[in-house]
């Protein structure tokens, strides 16, 4: 698996952008069963995905904090800031 | 209700500031054709429309719109950090500093503030599908 965060990052921004799309068509063609399954399965690699991310890297929703030491819901770089969309490395 | 994702949705890494750059795509924040207008649009539309199709597209596209909104907002906000006075004046963006600093307000890019008259809501499904198509259809 990406071991550099943003690398991560991206992959689940990739796998979002093509579940909310798809989403959006659902909404106009609900009982298009080939998409439905598509759905089912972009959903399941991206909770995949997020869950893996969070435990590594921190939460992406104030749902996905693991931490039981301290609250890490508020640690930065917030999302708008350069340095959470450039790698480290 | 709304839960927020900690992530843009598509990244953001501006190297170089640039503002007066910066003053020109803040339009796409708070100018007529902008992601509040159409965020604020769509979300506002969902309370009258009969179908549910509609209302379904209409709340998750107004949701996307959210996120758009978050990523200009981020590319203003990189366009304009660590500015020196003198950059400041150089580039003319001494208009908009002069009031809001480096905080992000919504004004178009000849500074007019954000305005609800830039959406239609008419509680009438052909008048606001109407209206969407002639905000957002040919512009995205």
């Amino acid at each position: 698996m990406k071991t550099c965060k943003c690398k991560y990052l991206k992959y689940i921004q990739t796998l979002s952008f093509a579940l909310h799309e798809t989403v959006l068509y659902l909404d106009g063609h609900p009982c298009d069963k080939e998409a439905l399954t598509y759905y089912h399965k972009t959903k399941a690699r991206l909770l995949e995905a997020i869950s893996e991310f969070e435990a590594k890297f921190g939460p992406l929703t104030y749902k996905g904090v693991c931490d039981t030491d301290v609250w890490t819901w508020i640690k930065g770089p917030w999302p708008w800031e350069y340095e959470a969309n450039v790698c480290e490395n | 209700m709304w839960l927020y994702d900690k992530k843009l949705q598509y990244p953001v890494k501006i190297s170089k500031p640039n503002p007066k750059y910066a003053q020109i795509i803040i339009s796409q924040l708070g100018g007529p054709d902008g992601e509040l207008a159409a965020s604020t649009r769509y979300l506002s539309q969902r309370y009258s429309m009969p179908y549910d199709e509609v209302v379904g597209i209409l709340t998750d596209i107004g949701t996307e719109e959210l996120a758009h909104v978050e990523m200009i907002c981020a590319i203003v906000s990189q366009l304009t950090r660590n500015l020196s006075m003198e950059e400041i004046k150089a580039s003319g963006f001494d208009t908009y500093f002069v009031d809001h600093t480096a905080g992000i307000y919504p004004v178009s890019a000849a500074g007019v503030p954000f305005d609800a008259k830039y959406i239609g809501v008419k509680g009438d499904v052909i008048a606001d599908l109407t209206e969407d198509l002639a905000a957002d259809a040919t512009t995205a």
